[in-house]
């Protein structure tokens, strides 16, 4: 399955499942990032920098290390 | 019926808690702590009416009671000590929503809900609230069951009298009913009986709030860890939890760490689904944030804007502070001579004129950059900024060892390393918040500024490199870039030999953009600027007079003092042969010694000796007279260019100022690191002026 940081710039996707440790999981979870919730690429950075999404009608930066156990499929 | 009720002030981070914190309050009340960004719960006193008197305390902003920062950690500790000690509850609480955001908002507002504390809801930037994020929040008042929701902007004032309204009935308000609604299934509740029983003898809870308490321990037991708790009371939890987990399905335990969050949004959702909210938002719109952000946070131009803006701030910084600078430092010699001209011959004179009024002067000139850097700063986080740059250089931050939060402690840390130690409480990891406290004083504050400014006016030529650089800029430029390339390439080493625990995780929102209030932008530059003045100015004022004493004693029999025969004289002088190599005479070192209680006092010091050492009729200029000194025995000068560069070089890596250590102390728990500290600076600062000088020397430079 895909993970969030492949998304492209613009694209839109749906998460899937989290497979992320424990306690950044519940962050992830407790700020929206949930199976189910739709998510836009907004930006990405170079050189594997962090990512921009907006999900619900907010914008939340995460790092590589979150995004990419963070399963989505295509919307 | 109480006198003065505590309110506290809690909400998400960049929701605009602070704006209401200072909306509500005025300006001659005490605020404890350095301001600028919240990072430490803030308290001031204001009067509703004649009789009611409201204590009100702001705190940092946070996403859950478990907490992942250190800043979020004082918010859960103070939570976690209101559950245990129901007396030391605050009153009420003011929970501040972002009115555009109101279902993530809620989640935190949830946990507090539990707490039984009377809450009012602001929703506040209501003046920015699209039509789509619109619903009926009266009827989220009935079904959250809590004092009150009021739509409100901390810019327009909207919805200010309703909450002051609300305060006042807070004072004759007797009975509160009970908020806590989230309910737990029961093959769930049958599985944690032996946690819910520990959670209840620790903690003292009951019922609805003692099962959702006791979920969250076993979700996710590693929030044990950022509590405060005896190590007898964490083991019978531990050892509860271990007992439950046993007994708990295991199709579920993936589904357990996020179990909380599940239910808690569920709940949400199904409050806002009878307020009329919409909860399916178009995310493929552009909002104008995001349309700004194209720019700012563009991969090559985003950078290039933030160095413009970077070096637009430091350029006014050093040209247009210049100005009031040079007004302050003529009224403070007028004040000086006057003072001179009109007070009797003696001792008191002395006193006032080379103790007093010098010391005054060396604390007020740095008034204007302070101002300056704290507005640039201010306005920039406020405007929703900073978080974009944090963002942007992340990746190059990491790579150097550090944080893309360590940007803010780092550009503050140019003004002074104090409140830059402090802010670094908002880095998620322990590890890159300790590399960023580790190198902060390396980073040039404005108290090196006077040493650089004095060394470079005296000694170095008004000439131009090439025709076009000006040579004292030039060498000012490099002092301020060989700190900051030093502080990095020292942060990569410490990255690789530390071993400390780092958590790669960081999740951040970007707040929309919005322009900044200018009367919390005010705010918090004035109590910097207070605390600056005062707190700072005493230890240098106290240093001052102490040093104008030293330097004035023993008096021989003619009544009179040389300066080298004076107690500060006889200091300097042994520890002469130790800075000699570096080229430091003993006048020098009196002024080393004065800088471990901040760097600034080195003028005022020199202006002492000078001063003393002259005896003139007047306050002679520094700059002629450090000129102009000659060594007694070898007919030298005392000073050179070569000797400024290695005085400079060695303020650039020095450890002094102590205030920052007793800092670093309190938030490293420890005098480990401020130890080590010390000895890697002085080491550094040491090996870095023994090469300059010697060097230099080698290669004919005087």
């Amino acid at each position: 399955m895909k993970n969030l940081y492949k998304l492209r710039e613009n694209d839109i996707a749906k998460i899937v499942s989290l497979d992320n440790k424990n306690l950044s999981k519940l962050r992830l979870a407790e700020m929206g990032l949930m199976p189910g919730v739709q998510v836009r690429m907004i930006k990405k950075t170079p050189f594997g920098g962090p990512v921009l999404i907006k999900i619900n009608n907010y914008y939340l930066t995460l790092r590589k290390e979150d995004a990419s156990f963070i399963f989505i499929i295509g919307d | 019926m109480k006198d003065v009720l505590k309110v506290a002030i809690l909400g998400n981070p960049n929701c605009g808690k602070t704006a209401i914190f200072n909306l509500l309050t005025n300006l001659n009340e005490k605020v404890s702590n350095y301001p600028g960004i919240t990072v430490e719960k803030k308290v001031a006193d204001f009067n509703l009416d004649e009789s009611k008197k409201i204590s009100l305390e702001d705190y940092p902003g946070s996403y859950s009671v478990v907490s992942q920062s250190i800043d979020e950690k004082i918010v859960s500790e103070n939570i976690y000590k209101w559950i245990r000690q129901p007396e030391l509850k605050p009153d009420a609480i003011i929970y501040v929503a972002d009115a555009n955001n109101v279902r993530r908002n809620l989640y935190f507002c949830s946990q507090l809900l539990e707490l039984d504390i009377p809450t009012i809801l602001l929703l506040n930037m209501n003046d920015l609230l699209i039509n789509e994020n619109k619903f009926d929040y009266v009827k989220l008042k009935e079904e959250l069951n809590i004092l009150n929701v009021i739509p409100f902007s901390a810019v327009t004032k909207v919805g200010l009298d309703e909450l002051k309204g609300n305060l006042r009935e807070l004072f004759s308000l007797s009975y509160f009913k009970k908020n806590c609604k989230i309910n737990l299934g029961k093959d769930i509740l049958e599985a944690i009986i032996p946690v819910t029983e520990s959670i209840e003898s620790v903690f003292k809870v009951k019922d609805t709030f003692r099962n959702n308490l006791s979920l969250r321990f076993i979700c996710n037991p590693e929030h044990l860890d950022n509590i405060l708790l005896n190590e007898d009371d964490k083991l019978k939890i531990r050892n509860s939890i271990n007992k439950s987990i046993d007994g708990i399905n295991k199709d579920m335990k993936p589904l357990l760490a996020t179990l909380e969050s599940d239910l808690r949004y569920g709940w949400i959702d199904e409050v806002l689904l009878k307020c009329s909210f919409k909860k399916i938002k178009v995310i493929e719109k552009k909002t104008f944030s995001e349309k700004i952000d194209g720019v700012l946070t563009h991969s090559f131009f985003g950078p290039i804007i933030f160095v413009g803006i970077l070096y637009f701030i430091f350029q006014s910084i050093f040209s247009w502070a210049g100005y009031p600078m040079d007004l302050i430092d003529s009224l403070v010699a007028t004040f000086g001579n006057y003072m001179y001209s009109i007070l009797p011959d003696g001792l008191f004179r002395d006193l006032i004129v080379d103790g007093v009024i010098a010391g005054i002067g060396g604390i007020v000139i740095f008034l204007p950059q302070i101002i300056l850097l704290m507005s640039f700063m201010t306005l920039l986080e406020d405007s929703g900024y900073m978080t974009r740059v944090t963002f942007m250089m992340d990746r190059f931050m990491r790579s150097m060892g550090l944080h893309g939060k360590s940007i803010l402690p780092i550009m503050s840390g140019y003004a002074c390393a104090i409140p830059g130690i402090i802010s670094t409480r908002t880095i998620d990891s322990w590890k890159e918040r300790l590399i960023t406290i580790l190198i902060l004083p390396l980073i040039s504050c404005s108290a090196r500024l006077p040493v650089y400014v004095l060394m470079i006016g005296t000694f170095i030529p008004e000439t131009y490199l090439f025709g076009f650089v000006g040579l004292q800029g030039f060498v000012m430029v490099l002092m301020y870039f060989l700190g900051t390339i030093t502080a990095f390439i020292l942060a990569k080493i410490f990255s690789k030999v530390l071993t400390e625990s780092s958590n790669p995780s960081f999740v951040m929102e970007l707040p929309a953009y919005r322009f900044p209030i200018f009367k919390s932008v005010f705010r918090q530059v004035y109590n910097r600027g207070k605390l600056f003045l005062f707190d700072a100015g005493k230890i240098i004022m106290i240093i001052s007079i102490a040093l104008w004493f030293l330097a004035s004693f023993p008096k021989n029999n003619f009544g009179e003092v040389d300066i080298s025969d004076s107690y500060a004289g006889k200091i300097g002088k042994t520890i002469e042969p130790v800075i000699e190599p570096l080229g430091f005479d003993w006048k020098i070192g009196i002024a080393l010694i004065t800088s471990f209680a901040a760097r600034e006092v080195v003028v005022s010091t020199l202006s002492t000796i000078y001063n003393i050492d002259d005896d003139g009729e007047d306050m002679v200029s520094l700059k002629e007279a450090m000129r102009n000194d000659v060594d007694e025995k070898t007919g030298n000068k005392t000073y050179t260019p070569l000797i400024a560069i290695s005085l400079m070089v060695f303020y650039v890596y020095a450890a002094q100022c102590m205030v920052t250590f007793a800092v670093i102390k309190t938030e490293t728990n420890g005098w480990k690191w401020p130890i080590f500290m010390i000895f890697y600076m002085t080491t550094l600062a040491y090996t870095a002026s023994l090469l300059v000088y010697q060097v230099g020397k080698i290669l004919g430079f005087s």
